[in-house]
């Protein structure tokens, strides 16, 4: 299975071709219900400083309902960064609160979003998009870590310590209980499911990249990088 | 009465940290006066006797400009005595709840106020509520407000325009309802409040069911900041109440646009859901504890009636 090197350059992006995920590359065995896992990186000079955007998206496609992994870190300063963590639900949680209960009541997915939130650093960051708002799940874990000035060292700590550990905890529990999730997709649910799917990634694509991409790279660059991922997310344009 | 006085007391305190999550749908009203009650008796009388508090008489304001505009389109209040003015055993625990129904024809399916106000060991619990759900000719959201105070220097605040819809698939819902309305505005009035701090219910249905815009914050004075909060009542939330009432009476209450026959069936249901889990989260888990079995009970059925969700 062909890996894309690592971007080398601040204006390339990564995407590992579906269907395989890295860790079954040996095995050559598709994962059935990875959609895709997309990876990216970019580092932006500002007049005082830089911006640096790291983004892990694993989507699951029609043949189950569990919930994405998303995780977004912006960071516009050295003592400052925005946090962005969660298990997108695929489903109107009002009208199913069983999928509440099994993919974020069970799962305890709370119990992590709390370990951000009670850092002294941290405040609720509340997105600008009222789309973005509405499509993140009751457990997404969505902060500011502000260490104010001359606090480098404790962003860093934080980063390598309580965000690297409530990472990987949710990490396992997607992988646990959504990556791995058997049960079958009622055919009338599936349709649905798929238009809220496109509609959310379209959406995205719109509120983030098409508005901040070409200010970054020029609308060239932008307009190649935007492409590969319209392609990835299966949202082509019209 | 009751005969659980005594134990209302005890299981009240934590009672009172369980309160918040549900905060949809608690029994109260605003008036012991029926149908046509004027706004200033009410506005005197603290309803059941119970002692006057500030966010109380906002509530009141706020849900005699609902009537006022409204106008015909509800039905007198057709609760019985019983349930209008409850009360537990020594009454120590006292509630009112009035609902009046849309009249044929309106798109408004009724419209609920309840007061609740009990004595706990260090001073006393009042929610407030006002709930106004629209039926099934319309998709715009409902409007809901609850008020929790649980010392004279802190209270939740629980105000928004609910969503009918799953957003995620409508985006062009929330740009008519709340983002062409500014509702934002409104909630950050009280976000930017140094007292404020948002809310988050222990309950993940509730987190799930509110808008991107839901006012939902405890405003805590602190120690000896009983005027703060008053003050504060009385000013910015009860702007923040009107501008959002007058947003929903002006865009939801009147909207006719149709609604979709598929998306009508997948909306009522959305909706009883919702109304379900609200009294399952919020009622029936804290009523009895305060009232006994019989005058919760006898609450729990008549809101079960007014939402549509009478138990199987």
């Amino acid at each position: 299975c062909p890996r894309p090197s690592p971007p080398t350059s601040p204006s390339s992006a990564t995407a590992t071709a579906p269907p395989s995920a890295p860790w079954t590359c040996a095995a050559a065995r598709p994962a059935p219900r990875i959609d895709f896992m997309l990876q990216s990186s970019l580092h932006c000079k500002v007049p005082n400083g830089a911006i640096d955007i790291t983004s892990l998206f694993i989507n699951l496609n029609a043949s189950t309902d569990a919930p994405h992994f998303v995780m977004e870190f912006i960071q516009g300063s050295p003592t400052s960064m925005v946090v962005l963590l969660d298990l997108l639900p695929r489903k109107d949680l009002a009208l199913h609160p069983e999928y509440i209960e099994k993919y974020y009541g069970n799962t305890e997915a709370d119990k992590q979003r709390k370990i951000i939130e009670e850092l002294p650093q941290a405040r609720p960051y509340l997105s600008p998009s009222l789309f973005v708002r509405s499509a993140f799940s009751p457990t997404a874990v969505f902060f500011t870590i502000d260490c104010g000035q001359g606090g480098e060292s404790v962003l860093e700590e934080i980063v390598h310590g309580h965000l690297a550990s409530v990472v990987k905890g949710l990490l396992q529990i997607w992988l646990g209980t959504c990556a791995g999730d058997t049960s079958e997709v009622d055919e009338g649910e599936r349709e649905i499911m798929v238009k809220r799917d496109r509609t959310v990634r379209s959406k995205s694509i719109e509120v983030d990249l098409t508005a901040n991409l070409p200010r970054m790279f020029g609308p060239d660059v932008s307009g190649r990088v935007i492409a590969e991922i319209r392609k990835a997310f299966g949202v082509e344009e019209a | 009465p009751s005969r659980a006085s005594i134990s209302v007391s005890a299981p009240a305190r934590p009672a009172v940290s369980r309160l918040p999550r549900g905060a949809l749908r608690l029994p109260r009203a605003a008036s012991p006066l029926r149908g046509k009650a004027s706004s200033a008796v009410r506005a005197s009388a603290g309803p059941a006797g119970m002692p006057s508090v500030a966010h109380r008489e906002v509530a009141r304001a706020v849900a005699g400009e609902a009537e006022a505009r409204l106008g015909d389109r509800l039905l007198p209040s057709a609760v019985p005595a019983d349930v209008a003015e409850f009360r537990n055993g020594d009454g120590t625990a006292l509630g009112s709840l009035d609902v009046r129904r849309g009249a044929p024809g309106s798109s408004i399916d009724f419209m609920l106020q309840s007061s609740l106000h009990c004595k706990v060991p260090n001073g006393a619990i009042d929610i407030t509520s006002l709930f106004i759900n629209l039926n099934a000719s319309t998709d715009a959201p409902h409007f809901v407000m609850e008020f929790i105070q649980g010392s004279p220097t802190s209270m939740v605040v629980l105000l928004d325009l609910l969503p009918r819809k799953d957003l995620a698939l409508h985006p062009e819902y929330i740009e008519k309802y709340y983002g062409n309305t500014e509702a934002d505005k409104q909630r950050k009035i009280i976000e930017e409040l140094p007292q404020a701090r948002p809310y988050l219910s222990p309950s993940l249905f509730v987190r799930s069911a509110f808008s991107p815009t839901a006012v939902f914050f405890t405003i805590d004075c602190g120690q000896g900041g009983e005027s703060v909060l008053e003050e504060i009542v009385h000013g910015h939330l009860a702007s923040v109440v009107k501008g959002l009432l007058q947003i929903w009476l002006g865009t939801c209450a009147g909207d006719t646009s149709e609604v979709d026959e598929g998306e009508r069936e997948i909306m009522v249901k959305r909706d009883r859901t919702v109304r379900s889990k609200s009294i399952e989260v919020d009622l029936t888990a804290n009523l009895p504890r305060m009232f006994g079995p019989d005058v919760s009970g006898r609450v729990i059925a008549e809101i079960r009636k007014a939402f549509g969700v009478e138990e199987a």
